[in-house]
């Protein structure tokens, strides 16, 4: 029976035994579909055991479990609050020093002065690198001297997985990759001995994701970032699970799987629960799917989106990144003039920005343009520069990219650079930072 | 050996932007341990009684060290119900693996509860207001709702034990069924409709 053009209960409680109803009303009636749901719901539960357990549990909360929880909290608070001037005089010395201030003063041997130290150890990870690894290293220095008669044990194993794993990611973050993998073994290790560990494992399994893409075991890569992302979920962590997810598109990106990773790009890129540099970010890396998929309009519109955004939120390095990509476009299309303006402006940014690297690929880029309409002689001015930035740069690889940038510098004096060959070269000191001992063969 | 040139193409990435994977965002403030306790205590006793089978006098110890757990990430917690369900089923299962050796293990102890499901939090929700709903039914109707959701018996199996008709079989599953849904959103005061 029909009741005021909705279906009645009976007719509902019919339809649960239905899979997927193909009932013409319930799309069209929210009311109708939602009380199916809400039957859904508890017939659900219904099937499960635990509603039908007779045994009756304590309601009253535990006063003594209050007492030690709220104890626990201030205790935390006052050693937080005593850390702060304790980090500061630390972060302030030189690292000598910083040992020497430890022996002075061992009380500053505490949960509280590793945590916060690894606060700033995050803050400073984007900014001075180098810096933020030398922090974490002190952070880990601590954490495994903290005494495990004055915290819980839980407590006391999961401040030190915490400062194994930022140590990961700091070392990561400087190109020490074997010593960040070293580092997420310890942080597993610790984590196995402890009672709730699963979502900071998964915090370091995202770290050890990131770790292997760079180290091309896409694979491995892949199946670290779903799982994380599966745990964070489960925590109810939608930030981490969208940063899980965006490892996981870098990946397939990785693996040039360019319309799988653009979808999940497109969906961080709407997700307004996300701040507007993360949104940035994914929005960036969808133009650049749409760049290798060859839908240039999309990418163009893409890139712009990033740009503007990085530019009104200050990020300059960021900004040039996008450019570059956008640059890439332009020259894809063929607007070779065009792309060339693009990728000096490109070169001159990550110049002011000290990114020797990121410098010479985007002058690689702007080699081919050069090439393409017709002004190769440019080309060696180009390397030559090129090469006077890494020299002053000083990078670990840098002595393979100046041979690599000058094999190409002599062929343009000498009237026989190629696009092949540019492009050789481009993929040869695109690979250096993950391959530093990576030596240049001369092309035959 | 020495590596050389790279002989496949490397992905033309260089300007894909990495992402930072962890958010320096400045930290929440933490609400009230206690309150938060007073909260969710049910909830997760009931997890981890009905749904582990772990001991009372245990879980609550158990609970003790996920709000400890809770107080350690708290200023980067996004959702607290759901972080605190999933650290129960964490310290449960962890629970059932260290006493293994010595207690035997319920039999479906590998079914509990999937860690990775989505909206774990609200399921166990329902399931302990649904299980207070149903100490409000007639006896008949428990029963009746016991044997089809939670047995799968059959409306014509169900009326043979009853000793009645199919037909009124059927119909006092719908009628329970609805009283069951009726009281379970009087107690949640949330209805659909």
């Amino acid at each position: 029976m029909i009741i005021e053009q909705h279906y009645d209960d009976d007719v509902l409680i019919r339809l649960l035994d239905e899979p997927q109803p193909a009932d013409p009303h319930l799309p069209a009636c929210s009311s109708c579909a939602g009380v199916l749901e809400s039957y859904r719901d508890v017939t659900g539960a219904l099937q499960d055991g635990s509603v039908w357990d007779e045994r009756e549990l304590s309601q009253e909360p535990k006063p003594q479990t209050v007492t030690m929880l709220q104890g626990f909290a201030a205790a935390a608070r006052a050693e937080d609050a005593a850390a702060g001037p304790a980090v500061a005089r630390l972060l302030a010395g030189a690292p000598s020093e910083r040992i020497a201030l430890l022996e002075q003063h061992p009380e500053w041997r505490t949960a509280g002065v590793v945590r916060k130290l690894l606060d700033a150890v995050l803050k400073s990870a984007y900014v001075e690198p180098k810096v933020s690894a030398e922090w974490a290293a002190l952070a880990v220095s601590i954490a495994e001297t903290l005494s495990p008669a004055r915290y819980a044990a839980e407590q006391w194993r999961r401040t030190r997985a915490s400062a194994w794993r930022e140590l990961a990611y700091a070392l990561y973050y400087v190109g020490s990759f074997a010593e960040s993998l070293q580092a997420l073994d310890r942080a597993d290790a610790i984590l196995l001995e402890c009672t709730i560990s699963e979502y900071d494992a998964a915090r370091a399994s995202l770290v050890r994701a990131i770790v292997y893409r760079d180290l091309e075991r896409f694979q491995e890569s892949v199946l670290l970032a779903q799982r994380s992302g599966k745990t964070f979920a489960a925590f109810g962590d939608h930030t981490r699970t969208v940063f899980a997810e965006i490892v996981e598109a870098s990946v397939l990106v990785s693996l040039r799987r360019f319309n799988e990773a653009l979808v999940i790009n497109l969906r961080v890129a709407d997700d307004g629960s996300l701040d507007a540099e993360a949104r940035a970010l994914a929005a960036n890396n969808s133009a650049l799917c749409c760049r290798e998929l060859s839908r240039f309009a999309e990418a163009e519109r893409l890139y712009g989106t990033a740009i503007s955004e990085f530019e009104r939120l200050g990020l300059v390095s960021q900004v040039a990144k996008s450019r570059w990509g956008l640059a890439r476009v332009v020259a894809g299309e063929g607007r070779h003039d065009q792309a060339l303006a693009l990728f000096q402006r490109v070169c001159a940014e990550f110049e002011e920005s000290g990114m020797a690297h990121d410098r010479a690929v985007a002058s690689l880029d702007a080699s081919e343009s050069l090439l393409a309409i017709g002004r190769a002689a440019e080309v060696a001015d180009l390397c030559r520069s090129s090469i006077e930035y890494f020299r002053k740069a000083g990078l670990a690889y840098g002595e393979s990219a100046m041979t690599a940038l000058a094999y190409l510098s002599e062929g343009a004096e000498q009237g026989r650079v190629t696009p092949k060959a540019v492009r050789e070269v481009r993929t040869f000191v695109e690979k250096l930072p993950r391959n530093p001992h990576l030596l240049f063969a001369y092309p035959a | 050996m020495l590596e050389t040139n790279p002989v496949d193409a490397a992905p033309a990435v260089s300007d894909m932007i990495p992402v930072a994977i962890e958010s320096s965002a400045a930290p929440q403030e933490g609400a009230d341990i206690g309150v938060m306790y007073a909260e969710y205590r049910d909830l997760l006793l009931h997890v981890a009684c009905r749904k582990f089978r772990v001991p009372e006098i245990d879980a609550e110890n158990l609970i003790q060290e996920v709000f400890l757990g809770y107080l350690e990430n708290q200023e980067r917690v996004e959702n607290a119900r759901p972080w605190l369900v999933a650290a129960v089923c964490n310290a449960s299962r962890a629970y059932w693996r260290s006493t293994g050796r010595t207690d035997p293990l319920p039999d479906d102890i590998l079914e509990q509860s999937d860690p990775v499901s989505h909206g774990l939090a609200d399921r166990f929700a329902v399931m302990l207001t649904l299980r207070q709903a149903l100490r409000y039914l007639q006896p008949r109707c428990r029963e009746t709702l016991y044997m089809h959701y939670y047995e799968g018996r059959s409306a014509v199996d169900i009326a043979r034990d009853m000793d009645t008709t199919t037909r009124y079989s059927e119909k006092l599953i719908h009628n329970c069924l609805k009283r069951v849904r009726e009281i379970y959103f009087s107690i949640t005061t949330v209805r659909r409709r």
